[in-house]
């Protein structure tokens, strides 16, 4: 029994812990915005800032893409059944409100961020780390954290909502094609316009909230996990697992949380 | 005097490295310390910069105790450079920003002065066809010779450096020795440069590391 309550309360503590962390690499961010200001020190943050777009907001739009197309057309052929007496157009964009832009879009959006990029620079810190690329910028007199923490912290939000999106507009676009084929009558401007009228500016400021709240998070854990390798190969795939497995609870606690929130009527 | 160690003890686990060891640098200064494979030479530098976490005794710097938790880093890091044996450069940077990196963060230069200073050292150490690369484009030899530019671009109160000639064409070596004395002469700064070489005919002052302490050897 007292093993039992051992465990929960060290599971808890360790909880704690990985919170205060982040939310201290939150703060070193934020403060470490002023490197933008310094001309000199702008240009490494720029640089690395890009990069960080082209993998993670760029490089990913195809994945982004392929599902999106897939998602589209199976919402489609799911709901041509639900279709009786409305037109597609109508019941697509009501499902596509809930579905899409509420919860697919965000969710796999925020999967494929996971899964592609974010594990990618959990890898890279790592192997910085490893290698004793930290102790030499330390030894520069650079903190590593300030250096690769910052263009992270910014790129990954601009990136996922970035692929919000993109997954929404591809998604409309596969869904409208394979309508046509079903349902010829149905004029693309119509349709458009149908799903342009459901979306509010709460869906809106949700999804964006999403966007941005869950790519920080998933930005700085990548960093923290990766800035925890020690001195064995073995430490940077058990980072990248840990990272993985928390930014994905992390990340669906948030979505979840803010849709009860935002639509519980 | 710009570096003074004093007592300084240094255990890995069971493996003591130094015992009560001394040194004294003055500015000018350019010690050089003779080690065989796994004497510590290289942990004694690394103790000179405060990155060794075993270190224990005194080591002072212009007044600034680098052993010291509250010790300001940034600053000392202006102050004394360190060149490394293996890697010590940023691989995800080219050879070019990895020279920069420093100038960058802690000085004020225009872009323009940067560039002239990049440009100065690269071409008196030779490696100005190297800038554009990548460091794992590059070999042992001239990753280290890139580290050196580094810290000669820092223009530092003391430069670290750690087995230099490893592995490199003697005269090669005498050309580099010239470049750092030459630098050391026009911008007064101490050295401390690890070595494996039997009898270095460089230097002020040669040191060998005997029974976990230094011993001056007469030259």
């Amino acid at each position: 029994m007292f093993k039992l309550f051992e465990c929960i309360g060290s599971f808890f503590r360790q909880f704690l812990v990985y919170f205060f962390d982040l939310f201290g690499l939150i703060y070193i961010s934020i403060k470490s915005t002023t490197s933008i200001i310094d001309r000199n020190k702008r240009h490494f943050f720029t640089m690395m800032f890009r990069r960080q777009i082209l993998k993670t907001g760029v490089q990913a739009l195809y994945i982004n893409g392929v599902i999106a197309i897939l998602i589209g057309a199976a919402l489609i052929s799911q709901i041509k059944g639900l279709a009786s007496g409305a037109s597609f157009g109508e019941v697509y964009a009501n499902l596509f409100i809930i579905l899409v832009v509420r919860e697919l879009g965000p969710l796999i959006s925020g999967v494929i961020l996971i899964s592609r990029s974010a594990a990618a620079v959990t890898a890279e810190i790592g192997h910085l780390k490893l290698s004793g690329e930290f102790e030499v910028l330390r030894g520069l007199g650079i903190n590593p954290v300030y250096l690769f923490l910052a263009p992270v912290f910014y790129a990954f939000p601009i990136s996922l909502i970035t692929m919000f999106i993109y997954f929404d507009v591809v998604s409309i676009l596969s869904a409208y094609i394979m309508i046509f084929f079903l349902d010829p009558s149905t004029h693309f401007y119509e349709f458009i316009l149908g799903i342009m009228e459901k979306i509010t500016l709460q869906e809106l400021s949700i999804t964006i909230l999403k966007g941005v709240i869950g790519g920080i998070f998933i930005g700085v854990v990548s960093i923290y996990f990766g800035s925890q390798v020690q001195n064995r190969f073995s430490d940077v795939t058990k980072a990248i697992a840990n990272a993985t497995t928390f930014q994905l609870i992390l990340f669906f606690v948030i979505n979840v949380g803010f849709s009860i929130l935002a639509y519980r009527s | 005097m710009i570096l003074s160690i004093k007592d300084l003890n240094v255990q890995f686990k069971d493996n003591q490295v130094f015992d009560d060891l001394n040194l004294i640098v003055n500015e000018n200064d350019y010690i050089v310390i003779r080690s065989e494979e796994s004497q510590g030479a290289t942990s004694l530098l690394k103790c000179c910069m405060g990155l060794l976490n075993e270190a224990r005794g005194e080591i002072f710097f212009e007044g600034i105790d680098i052993l010291s938790q509250k010790v300001e880093f940034d600053r000392l890091r202006k102050l004394i450079a360190y060149v490394y044996e293996y890697n010590g450069l940023i691989n995800l940077f080219t050879v070019e920003e990895n020279l920069t990196l420093q100038l960058r963060y802690h000085s004020m230069l225009k872009e323009d002065k940067i560039m002239q200073h990049v440009w100065q050292v690269s071409e008196d150490l030779g490696i100005t066809s190297l800038l554009q690369k990548e460091p794992n484009e590059l070999s042992p030899v001239s990753i280290r010779i890139v580290n050196l530019a580094r810290a000669l671009l820092a223009q530092p109160r003391l430069i670290l450096i750690d087995r230099l000639g490893s592995g490199m064409l003697p005269r090669k070596k005498m050309e580099l020795l010239a470049v750092i004395k030459e630098y050391q002469l026009k911008h007064k700064f101490g050295i401390i440069m690890t070595t494996m070489d039997e009898k270095p005919n460089y230097g002020t002052h040669v040191y060998r590391i005997v029974d976990k302490r230094l011993m001056l050897e007469e030259k």
